[in-house]
C-alpha cells in the first residue's frame, strides 16, 4: 500500500469492524494519489477490494470530506478511504473507471456538494452530471452555506435564484 | 435529472428513434423516466432520468435530532420500511455505542423478515404483470394483505411503520401475534408450490425471462450489485451472512444463489428467499427470549464526534447508512446507500442491444423502489 501511494497516504490502520466482523482497513489519502491507491486496493491479491460500496461527501466548512467504502468479496472485509479537499477547490480524480459502480455515486456527490470528479465521463458538463436535481439547478444544496431561494409559493419550490 | 426533451418520440437523422418512457408509466413501479434510443426494435442506448421523487431527505436528517430520524426512513423504501428503520437505527446505535436487548433484536428480525416477505410478494405480483401474467398479482396481494394485517396489529400502520427505533422497539409483540405469523407462514409454504405451477413453470413466462437481461458475475461485482440481483448472478453475497447483524448469526438459513444472471434467476432467488424467511421466522419464535425490548435513550442524544455506518440486507440488497456526528444533538451528515440506486445505474449497460419489450422485464427484475433511489 505504501508503495502505491508514497507520501500521499497520510494515515493507514486496521480497525475493528462495527461488531464481531472482520477488521476493516481505514486510510486517509490525498487526492493526488487516490487513483493509484484505488488500483492497488482493487488489484493486489491480498486486498482485492472489488465491490464499490458507497461514497459520501460531507461539508465540514472550509473542507470537504469524502468517504469511500469498499468491500472485498474474496477476503470478506471492508476498506474505508477518507479524502479531505479544500471547499474552495473541491476537485478529485474519478474512480468511476476503476469501479463502474462509482459513476452514479460521483454524480450524486457533484449534484449535492459540487465536488468535481476529474476524468468522469460527464465531467465539465454540469447539466448532464446532475442526477437527482433538475439540470438547470443552481448551487449544491448539501453545502452548509447553501441558501434555498423560494418563490414564495411552497408548492412550486424555487423559481428563480437571486 | 439530466436530459429533458418534451417529445415522447423523436426520429433521428440516421433512422434511429428516441422514445421517452415515463416518468409515469404503470410498469416502472414509481416515477422513473427512461430515454431509450432505438434502432428498429432494439435498444441502442438508454439514459435513466431520476430525481422525480427527490425530497432532500438527507438534508432534512441534518436538521433534526437523532431520535426524529427514523420516521423519514419509512419514505425511503416504502415497500420494506421496517428494513429502512433498522438501517437507520443501527447507524445511530453504533455512533453512540448503544447496546440493544436480545429480545428486541429477535423482534427486529421478525419484523424485517415479515417485511421482506411482503416486499417479495409485491415483486412476484408486479413482475408477473410486467411480463403479461395478471393472475399472480391477485394471489400475491391476498397473501401480502395478511402480513399487512399482522404488522398493523403490531405497529398501527400498514406501510409507514416507524417501529424499529434507536435502542430497540417501542412495544412488545401484541397478543396472538406469534400464532398469527406462524399460521401465515404455514399457509405461505403451502402456497409457494402453487405459485410455481401458476407462474414459474408457465412456458410464456419462461420465454419472457430466461436468457433475458443477463448480468455476468463480473459486471455485478464491478457495479456493486447486491441482494437478489447479485445472487442471481452467481455471487453468494448476503450481508446477513457476511457481516451478520442483530441475531442473524444464530439463525439457520440458506442463501439461494443462481448462476444464470437472467431475469429468471433473480426471480428464483426471491422465490427461494421467501422459504428462507419463513424458516427464520419459525426459529425466531422458537428462540425468542424474555427480557427488555429497548435500551432507554436520553431525551437529547449526543453521540461523541466521529462517524459510523450500518450495513443491512434489505429485500432489494445492501442498504447502508453512513452517519457523522460533531457532538451536537443533530447529525452532521447522514447518507443512505440505496440498493435500487446502484441497480438502476446498471441499466444503460444492461439494456444495450435488448428488445424494447424486454426493457420492462429487465427493469421489473431489478425490483427497484424509486423512494430510496431519489431520497
Amino acid at each position: 500500500m505504501r508503495a502505491a501511494g508514497g507520501d500521499g497516504i497520510e494515515a493507514l490502520a486496521w480497525q475493528a469492524g462495527p461488531r464481531q466482523q472482520a477488521e476493516s482497513l481505514r486510510m486517509r489519502v490525498s487526492a493526488r494519489v487516490l487513483r493509484d491507491v484505488c488500483r492497488t486496493l482493487r488489484d493486489h491479491p491480498d486486498l482485492r477490494f472489488d465491490y464499490p460500496g458507497d461514497l459520501c461527501g460531507t461539508d465540514l466548512g472550509s473542507e470537504i470530506h469524502l468517504w469511500y467504502r469498499l468491500w472485498s468479496h474474496e477476503h470478506g472485509r471492508s476498506a474505508i478511504i477518507d479524502v479531505i479537499l479544500p471547499s474552495s477547490d473541491a476537485v478529485v480524480p474519478t474512480v468511476s473507471d476503476i469501479w463502474p459502480g462509482y459513476d452514479w455515486h460521483e454524480r450524486e456527490c457533484f449534484d449535492m456538494l459540487g465536488v468535481r470528479f476529474e476524468g468522469h465521463p460527464r465531467d465539465g458538463d454540469p447539466a448532464r452530471m446532475r442526477i437527482l436535481l433538475p439540470e438547470d439547478w443552481e448551487g449544491h444544496p448539501f453545502r452548509k452555506d447553501y441558501q434555498p431561494v423560494f418563490s414564495g409559493d411552497p408548492l412550486h419550490g424555487p423559481q428563480e435564484t437571486n | 435529472m439530466a436530459g429533458s426533451e418534451a417529445a415522447q418520440v423523436r426520429l433521428e437523422p440516421d433512422g434511429g428513434m428516441t422514445v421517452n418512457l415515463g416518468p409515469q408509466p404503470p410498469s416502472t413501479h414509481g416515477v422513473l423516466r427512461l430515454m431509450v434510443q432505438l434502432d428498429g426494435e432494439y435498444v441502442r442506448s438508454c439514459e435513466p432520468v431520476i430525481g422525480y421523487l427527490h425530497r432532500g431527505l438527507e438534508r432534512m436528517f441534518e436538521a433534526r435530532p437523532y431520535r426524529q430520524l427514523v420516521p423519514f426512513t419509512d419514505r425511503l423504501d416504502y415497500l420494506a420500511s421496517l428494513n429502512c428503520n433498522l438501517a437507520m437505527s443501527q447507524a445511530i446505535e453504533r455512533l453512540g455505542s448503544v447496546a440493544v436487548p436480545e429480545r428486541a433484536q429477535y423482534i427486529r428480525v421478525i419484523l424485517c423478515e415479515l417485511n421482506r416477505l411482503a416486499s417479495h410478494l409485491v415483486f412476484f405480483g408486479t413482475f408477473a404483470q410486467d411480463v403479461g401474467a395478471t393472475t399472480a398479482f391477485l394471489y400475491a396481494f391476498r397473501e401480502r394483505e395478511r402480513i399487512l394485517d399482522l404488522l398493523e396489529a403490531m405497529t398501527g400502520a400498514r406501510l409507514t411503520y416507524n417501529w424499529i427505533r434507536p435502542g430497540g422497539v417501542p412495544a412488545d409483540l401484541p397478543e396472538g401475534f406469534a400464532e398469527g405469523v406462524l399460521s401465515f407462514v404455514r399457509d405461505l409454504l403451502k402456497e409457494l408450490p402453487l405459485y410455481d405451477r401458476l407462474l414459474t413453470n408457465n412456458p410464456i413466462f419462461r420465454m419472457r425471462t430466461e436468457g433475458v437481461g443477463v448480468i455476468s458475475r463480473d459486471v455485478a461485482v464491478a457495479f456493486g450489485a447486491s441482494g437478489p440481483v447479485a445472487r442471481g448472478s452467481g455471487l453468494s453475497y448476503d450481508i446477513r451472512k457476511t457481516e451478520p447483524y442483530e441475531v442473524y448469526d444464530r439463525l439457520d438459513f440458506d442463501v439461494p444463489v443462481y448462476d444464470e444472471g437472467d431475469c429468471m434467476a433473480r426471480y428464483r432467488v426471491r422465490m427461494d428467499e421467501m422459504c428462507q424467511s419463513a424458516r427464520i421466522l419459525e426459529q425466531c419464535f422458537r428462540d425468542l427470549p424474555e427480557g427488555d425490548i429497548a435500551t432507554k435513550m436520553p431525551k437529547v442524544f449526543r453521540p461523541p464526534a466521529g462517524d459510523a455506518y450500518s450495513r443491512t440486507e434489505s429485500p432489494r440488497g445492501e442498504l447502508s447508512v453512513y452517519m457523522r456526528s460533531d457532538g451536537s444533538p443533530n447529525p452532521q451528515r447522514v447518507h443512505v446507500r440505496a440498493p435500487s440506486f446502484v441497480h438502476l445505474s446498471m441499466l444503460p449497460c444492461l439494456l444495450r442491444g435488448v428488445k424494447l419489450a424486454d426493457v420492462i422485464a429487465i427493469l421489473g427484475s431489478l425490483d427497484t423502489v424509486l423512494g430510496e433511489v431519489d431520497r
